[in-house]
């Protein structure tokens, strides 16, 4: 089964002028339960925009998509908020924490919207998201008392723990130094690996992209 | 919903300051509210009491009694007659002003000397109900004292004679000599001459032409009843008395005429309220949106991870409303606090004013108040945070 599955999707954005800047021309995308796909190209190719389109941040426009086996296209923004959060873990280039709350909190949070967990389960959630990026014993920390590796790996934690169908990073790896980052990306990869959780990273590191699955290019607002 | 509070919670605990500080402007807001209206109502008391004072609660009507010289029990009937306005809560008096030159002197002073003129009036009947005349010291006079005559002075009689236990000699005929009186107590009248008030039945019987060519009014205060009403009363009175009314039962006390000249205070009290209240709202408004400007990347992340528009609208609103209501109950606590105990010890005793107590109405209007301003403050941030582009979530 497709976990997502896009068709024909386009967005275009309105300048300041009355013109049109079309950025994706009919995109078609297709990822396996369990599949990793890289997404790369050019800056301002708009993978970002893809990106946002995939997991719901952005209402889809033309064309088609479903996610975790459902047509997400007309959904409403509420509905949209909702399916994020049971189906689709984002980690976000940097600054994606929210300061004041520990680790522990940060990581709960998506378990606090949406469909309610009793309170021993979210714990158990948490412990063992935080368990499987090896930060179990910062739990308490602050996101300023920890490197930005061990932020990044906290911001994993927080995609993984509502066990989503998708995990979607944009330049996951990007604010790091390259020791950090290939630990970081290999926490990220086993993580999805062992739950089966279909991973789609955006990247213009070569060697990011090699480490998955599938590798796609964004070229003229099209997938090749 | 139930985690709403929860994310609310968190939100105060994120910026215990900046809560406490909205908190501690609100509690300021609504005790200003109140304290306005405190000044206010102190202020309209002020003038009430001074006008119940000197003329009578509201409502008091007036009228001469024309009477020939009169018996102690034709004054005693006459007294009886008014007891139809004590039902709902009325009450009447007779005033006599002798029209002599009255005075008065001190028993000790050497035989021959001449007693000094001394403004005196003489009373009968529920007199400290018809006008606000609080008793500073001892007692009002009794209702019949068997044989002694019994004496009120003002503040100013007490400073010219002395107080309560005072006794004086008192000339209030012609051609008779003087009679021994005693002082029983200090009363408020508001008035800055020396002035004794007598017991008008005590007098009587001594005197029996004390009210030969004296003015007698009599005094009728009821809270509700027509004036028709009244002076059928008024009527009965005189004929007990054994005389009649000269001239109509008319108004007499000025308390309907200063509320309304008083009408223009309150209002310009009301818009310093309103004034007040609405830079309240406008400092948490600031706050608010400043606020939301330093957390859009947190609302924005909280959106990617699931957070509904209600969820964020919920959490800013409850955080606020939290922030109000506890001030709220402090303001109430500190305007119970100061109303009922430290405005009392602020008005001096020796007045006639009475502290207006807990204003319940303005306590209310402060804190229902100051909760729409916390709404008006936070509604509009609230929507500003909910209309963020969550795309902006991939962006920072
Ligand atoms: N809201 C917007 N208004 C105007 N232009 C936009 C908007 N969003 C994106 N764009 C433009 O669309 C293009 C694609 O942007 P996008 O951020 O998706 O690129 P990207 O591939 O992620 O680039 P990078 O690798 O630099 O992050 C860019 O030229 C950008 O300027
Ligand atoms: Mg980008």
């Amino acid at each position: 089964m497709n976990v997502i599955e896009a068709d024909g999707l386009c967005h275009g954005v309105w300048l300041p002028g009355r013109q049109r800047l079309d950025i994706l021309r009919g995109v078609e995308l297709a990822v396996a339960e369990g599949e990793s796909v890289a997404i790369t190209g050019r800056s301002g190719s708009g993978k970002t925009t893809l990106l946002a389109l995939l997991g719901l941040l952005t209402p889809v426009g033309e064309g088609t998509l479903a996610i975790a086996g459902r047509n997400v296209t007309n959904l409403s923004d509420r509905n949209r908020a909702l399916w994020r959060n049971e189906h689709i873990g984002f980690v976000f280039q940097s600054y994606s924490l929210v300061r004041h709350l520990s680790a522990y909190r940060n990581v709960e949070l998506p378990l606090r919207y949406g469909e309610g967990l009793h309170y021993r389960q979210r714990a158990q959630r948490v412990e063992s998201a935080l368990d499987s990026v090896g930060l179990r014993d910062r739990a308490r920390s602050k996101p300023r008392q920890l490197s930005g590796g061990e932020q990044q790996r906290v911001a994993i934690a927080r995609a993984l723990v509502r066990h989503p169908a998708v995990i979607l990073a944009d330049e996951p790896t990007g604010a790091l130094d390259v020791d950090t980052a290939s630990t970081v990306l290999r926490t990220l990869r086993t993580a999805c690996r062992e739950r089966r959780t279909t991973l789609v990273v955006v990247t213009h590191d070569p060697q990011v992209a090699q480490g998955m699955d599938r590798v796609v290019r964004l070229m003229d607002g099209r997938l090749a | 919903m139930r985690h709403i509070a929860g994310h609310a919670l968190s939100e105060l605990r994120a910026h215990p300051w900046r809560a406490a500080l909205s908190g501690l402007s609100l509690m300021v807001g609504a005790l200003a509210i109140v304290a306005i209206n405190m000044l206010s109502l102190i202020t309209a008391e002020v003038f009430i009491a001074a006008a119940e004072q000197q003329d009578g609660r509201a409502a008091t009507f007036g009228a001469r009694l024309q009477l020939g010289v009169t018996q102690p029990d034709q004054l005693r009937a006459a007294l009886l007659a008014t007891t139809p306005v004590t039902v709902g809560g009325g009450a009447a008096a007779i005033v006599a002003e002798p029209s002599i030159r009255t005075g008065a002197g001190r028993p000790e002073d050497p035989i021959g000397t001449p007693l000094s003129f001394q403004e005196m009036r003489l009373i009968a009947g529920e007199l400290s109900r018809v006008k606000r005349l609080p008793v500073l010291q001892g007692r009002w006079l009794a209702e019949d004292s068997a044989g002694a005559v019994e004496l009120l002075f003002n503040q100013a009689a007490v400073r010219r004679w002395g107080g309560v236990g005072t006794v004086l000699r008192l000339k209030v005929t012609n051609d008779q000599p003087a009679i021994t009186a005693a002082g029983v107590g200090i009363i408020a009248d508001g008035g800055g001459d020396p002035r004794i008030y007598a017991s008008l039945p005590a007098l009587l019987r001594l005197r029996p032409a004390v009210l030969a060519d004296t003015e007698v009014r009599l005094l009728i205060h009821h809270p509700t009843a027509d004036i028709g009403t009244l002076t059928g009363i008024a009527n009965r009175v005189a004929l007990a008395a054994g005389g009649r009314l000269d001239g109509n039962l008319v108004r007499a006390d000025q308390t309907a005429y200063l509320l309304e000249q008083l009408k223009s205070q309150r209002l310009a009290f009301s818009a310093v309220a309103a004034v007040a209240l609405a830079i309240a709202a406008l400092g948490i408004l600031n706050i608010g949106l400043a606020s939301i400007g330093e957390r859009t990347r947190e609302l924005v992340v909280r959106r990617a991870v699931g957070a509904t528009r209600t969820a964020i609208v919920g959490q800013i609103l409850l955080a606020a409303i939290a922030v109000g209501l506890i001030s709220a109950a402090g303001a109430i606590g500190l305007a119970i606090v100061g109303a009922q105990w430290w405005v009392p010890t602020q008005i001096d005793p020796a007045t006639a004013i009475e502290p207006p107590g807990v204003p319940w109405f303005a306590v209310a209007t402060g804190v229902l108040a100051t909760t729409a301003a916390t709404l008006a403050g936070s509604i509009i941030p609230a929507v500003v945070a909910a209309r963020l582009d969550v795309a902006t979530a991939l962006r920072d």
